[in-house]
């Protein structure tokens, strides 16, 4: 009755209806980032590589940039980590491969939910104490000034500690830093470290879903 | 929220069956958006990119061999489509390149709902 009444209401008006539905219109976006990009150099040892001029020699060979006897395979081979740099020096980790996993470890990365958990265990009457060692997230011959990290934290109980540390040279010296906010970094250095401290019974249930980095060089 | 997941991987699907090759190249200018191409690419370093691919992200590995592009200095570095199109560039210092040693070059690309 009381719609009856409204339309009634609005037919005395003597005007069209000048409203319609309104639809929020939902913006979808996939955003795309292409962080971090890691160069390597390889230094091929005494490996056999076909049409290679030195290494590629068949045979009786002094020849190696080795000096030492042709190996086929990857005898000698030595992998070396150059460079790490990010777009608009911002350093996202999603935890979706372990390109930048380092020791000391042993809190849990979990490729497949794509978080770094407390440890692997959902058990909570065990107290657990791990570390989780990330980087460089930057490394290019040039000094990292300050650092922001910006972190999405879940904690199975609000006692749980998250403790953040940084360090700019090489390791040598880490700083704790504060989730978002900025700092000035102490013992300046070209090569980017994330150390995470987990203390509490959260386990498996705290964890981080995103680390993010922002530093000036 | 209203983009899926499965959403989100056809792109990234899109994404890695597009992505072709890699090269490297020798100008550290800084990138601008707007750019087209490497400033200074060496064409001769392209190398077919391998690819792997897993939920919401894809990650591309470039390999510069010990045979090639030798004795320049490399500080730049794009990914291309079979067209050729730049879809990125990043830079980095210079790294010098000689037969004893290969460069490889890894990209993680990540896609989620902006």
């Amino acid at each position: 009755m009381a719609q009856f009444d409204y339309l009634k209401t609005k037919d005395q008006m003597g005007r069209p209806d000048s409203t319609g539905l309104l639809v929020k219109k939902v913006s979808d976006a996939v955003k795309i980032d292409d962080r971090p990009l890691i160069v390597e150099r390889e230094n091929i040892g005494n490996s056999w590589i076909v049409g290679h001029a030195r290494n590629g020699l068949v045979g009786a060979n002094t020849n190696t940039i080795g000096g030492d006897q042709q190996v086929v395979g990857s005898s000698g081979r030595v992998n070396t980590l150059l460079r790490v740099v990010n777009r608009n020096n911002i350093f996202y980790e999603r935890f979706i491969n372990e390109l930048l996993k380092s020791t000391p470890f042993t809190s849990d990365w979990d490729t497949t939910n794509q978080i770094l958990k407390m440890d692997s265990s959902s058990i909570h009457t065990t107290p657990y104490n791990t570390i989780a060692t990330i980087g460089p997230f930057y490394k290019n011959l040039i000094n990292i000034t300050s650092v922001q990290i910006i972190v999405n934290e879940n904690k199975w109980n609000e006692n749980d500690q998250i403790l953040y540390y940084v360090s700019a040279d090489d390791k040598v010296n880490f700083q704790q830093v504060t989730n978002n906010t900025k700092t000035q970094i102490l013992n300046i250095g070209q090569v980017g470290w994330v150390k995470i401290v987990f203390a509490g019974n959260g386990g498996a249930d705290t964890y981080i879903d995103e680390l993010k980095v922002i530093y000036n060089v | 929220m209203s983009l899926l997941d499965q959403g989100i991987n056809r792109f990234r699907d899109l994404h890695y069956d597009d992505m072709d090759t890699g090269i490297v190249g020798t100008a550290g200018d800084v990138v601008v958006s707007t750019q087209t191409d490497l400033v200074s690419p060496v064409t001769a370093t392209e190398a077919t990119l391998i690819k792997t691919k897993s939920d919401k992200s894809n990650t591309t590995e470039y390999k510069l061999d010990s045979s090639t592009g030798l004795d320049d200095t490399y500080r730049e570095y794009a990914t291309y489509n079979a067209a050729n199109l730049a879809f990125n560039r990043y830079v980095f210092t210079g790294i010098a390149h000689t037969s004893a040693d290969e460069i490889i070059v890894k990209n993680t690309w990540f896609y989620s709902e902006g």
